[in-house]
């Protein structure tokens, strides 16, 4: 099951910033899908969620707050996807913890810092920990 | 219990001079009473105690040469012109002591001011031994001047003469002492009232002050820790005084001051934070792009789209630093403002021409005067009508009927845009009107932002206003007035 997770969800209401992600996330070999908004995104994870390998997440976005969001991925996903918190807010470490986060990304960032992310985030899906 | 009663500390200092004012008033009157008595009393001395006592020893002396002269004399006749003179120098001063001196029986007023003095003093008996002696004399005058007296009778009247003025002048110098007792005790009864009344102020004016002092300076120390505290450590802590005086009334005037400082500084955070997070938005953007547009060198799709991205990214990131710039000029008071008579009218005529442009699925419907001046900095309003035709299309459906009213009023202008849609909410309204937050939308393709911060700041710096509320239709309005 885990092999078929090579889908990357790009929650932003920033066109640019879902453009640029899904991106990065294609020259990954991943495939990108975009939500303007949680509720999309939330809608998207309904239908398929057994092939969404990681949720990069905005903090700021229209419709639902952040809190009830990341809730909604959560009762949707297993613990073993991440969610990285990718935002332009001061303190994107705090808000990440206050979310109950351990990823997240602080923008602007280095693209390779992405990379990263998606590598482990593969590579954690091919060798869960026990 | 003072600080608790709701006295203000003007009337409490008032007090405590008024406190002060009147012992000091007391003191001067107990001061005077006795200056004055003292005066009335010495005056009286010398003008009734003392002229006896002077005259008695010259009659003594008169009646001592009066005994020696009739002992001396050869022929016992007595009757000598000295002899006579003598007799009549003494009678004279019995005369006068009975007339002008005399304590008992004297209707003059300084002997019935005596007679009271002995009578304090209980000794009153004084007046009997001066009764007796000034009888005797009279009695011995009366036989000297009798003719065909023996001289050993003539010498024993003068003798006994002689001890009725000691007498007298013993009873004067009792007098004296008893006047001067008089005199001293009412000295001393001056003073004891001005030391009774000096020490009574003191502690009066004393407990007093310490009562005013335990009223004022706690709270004053109170406002004083709580400044010192917002200002070290920024902390601020509601300040509360339950009187109803002047430190009351200071430390609200303290806590509003420190209360809006707070709150400023709270909005300068969130501005600069929201400032860093739209600013953070584009540059992701042109970084990442062109990091990517960087990293693959051959992919021309890439480097066009990259290009094109940066490019609007770069507009946006103009656009938002001089927001930003006006915002801050806004928040501080300096907006550039170089007014001139300005026809509202054409004006937004013109813009909603232009902005139509931009949003061909947003018509909108203008009515306006033939011309509506006013006094304004064209630029300013130009990106205020700019803010409130993008947010009424950011915020109605495609195709909905977007109203655009200018209406010329008395003394002012008034600019009326009805949003297409319905209602508002409050958190709506209030974020429309948060400094650098934004209405993001897509239209034609592309990311639009509006908010209305800005156009509040320039219908402030114009001495007008902005309002945002409903039509009498329901219908989101938003509504900017300016003087005319």
């Amino acid at each position: 099951v885990s092999a078929m997770r090579t889908t990357v969800l790009v929650v932003d209401d920033d066109a640019d910033f879902r453009g640029l992600a899904a991106f990065v996330v294609a020259s990954q070999g991943l495939i990108a899908v975009e939500a303007a908004d949680c509720g999309e995104c939330l809608e998207v994870l309904r239908k398929d969620p057994e092939r969404i390998l990681a949720v990069l997440l905005d903090y700021y976005m229209p419709g639902m707050k952040p809190g009830p969001c990341v809730a909604g991925i959560r009762e949707l996903l297993p613990a073993t996807v991440p969610v990285v918190l990718v935002t332009a807010a001061v303190d994107a470490g705090q808000r990440a913890r206050e979310l109950g986060l351990t990823h997240w990304l602080s923008k602007p960032f280095d693209l390779d810092d992405l990379r990263a992310i998606l590598r482990a985030a593969r590579s954690e899906d091919a060798h869960p920990a026990i | 219990m003072w600080p608790r009663v709701p006295v203000s500390v003007g009337r409490r200092l008032t007090t405590l001079v008024v406190v002060d004012a009147l012992t000091l008033l007391a003191l001067l009157a107990v001061a005077v009473l006795a200056l004055s008595r003292g005066s009335a009393d010495l005056g009286y001395m010398r003008r009734y105690v003392l002229p006896p006592v002077e005259a008695l020893p010259k009659a003594i002396d008169d009646a001592a040469r009066l005994e020696v002269a009739l002992r001396s004399d050869p022929e016992g006749s007595a009757r000598t012109v000295r002899v006579q003179d003598l007799i009549g120098e003494i009678d004279r001063f019995a005369s006068q002591y009975r007339s002008d001196w005399v304590v008992l029986d004297n209707p003059a007023e300084d002997a019935a001011r005596f007679r009271r003095i002995l009578q304090d003093a209980h000794r009153t008996g004084l007046m009997a031994q001066e009764r007796t002696a000034l009888d005797a004399l009279f009695a011995n005058l009366t036989h000297l001047k009798q003719p065909g007296a023996s001289r050993d009778e003539l010498v024993t009247n003068a003798a006994a003469a002689r001890r009725a003025l000691r007498s007298l002048l013993d009873v004067n110098a009792q007098y004296v002492v008893v006047t001067q007792e008089a005199i001293n005790g009412r000295a001393h009864t001056a003073r004891d009232w001005l030391i009774l009344i000096g020490v009574a102020n003191l502690i009066g004016a004393t407990l007093l002050g310490l009562a005013v002092h335990r009223a004022i300076a706690p709270r004053i120390r109170r406002v004083v820790k709580q400044v010192d505290r917002f200002r070290e450590v920024g902390v601020y802590d509601q300040l509360t005084d339950s009187g109803r005086d002047e430190i009351a009334t200071l430390a609200h005037a303290v806590d509003v001051g420190i209360r809006t400082i707070a709150a400023r500084d709270r909005e300068r955070e969130q501005f600069l934070a929201v400032a860093a997070h739209e600013l953070k938005t584009p540059v992701t953007a042109i970084a990442g792009y062109a990091q990517a547009a960087l990293e693959n060198p051959s992919d021309m799709a890439m480097r066009d789209r990259a290009v094109s991205i940066i490019h609007r990214n770069a507009g946006r990131l103009g656009r938002l630093i001089e927001d930003l710039l006006l915002a801050a000029s806004a928040r501080s008071g300096k907006l550039r403002f170089d007014p001139k008579p300005i026809d509202l009218a054409s004006l937004t005529r013109r813009s909603v021409q232009e902005v139509e442009a931009l949003v061909p699925n947003h018509p909108f419907e203008l009515h306006t005067p033939t011309t509506a001046y006013l006094l304004a900095d064209e630029d300013l309003l130009i990106h205020a009508e700019w803010s409130l035709l993008s947010y009424a299309a950011a915020l109605s459906a495609p195709h909905a009927p977007i109203g655009v009213t200018v209406a010329s009023l008395p003394g002012r202008v008034r600019l009326e845009v009805t949003l297409a849609d319905g209602r508002l909410t409050e958190s709506e309204i209030s974020r429309a009107l948060s400094p650098m937050d934004f209405v993001q939308y897509e239209e034609n393709g592309g990311l639009r932002q509006t908010g209305l911060f800005l156009c509040r700041e320039v219908a402030q710096v114009h001495g007008g206003s902005l309002r945002i509320g409903h039509s009498p239709e329901g219908k989101a309005a938003v509504t900017l007035e300016l003087p005319a």
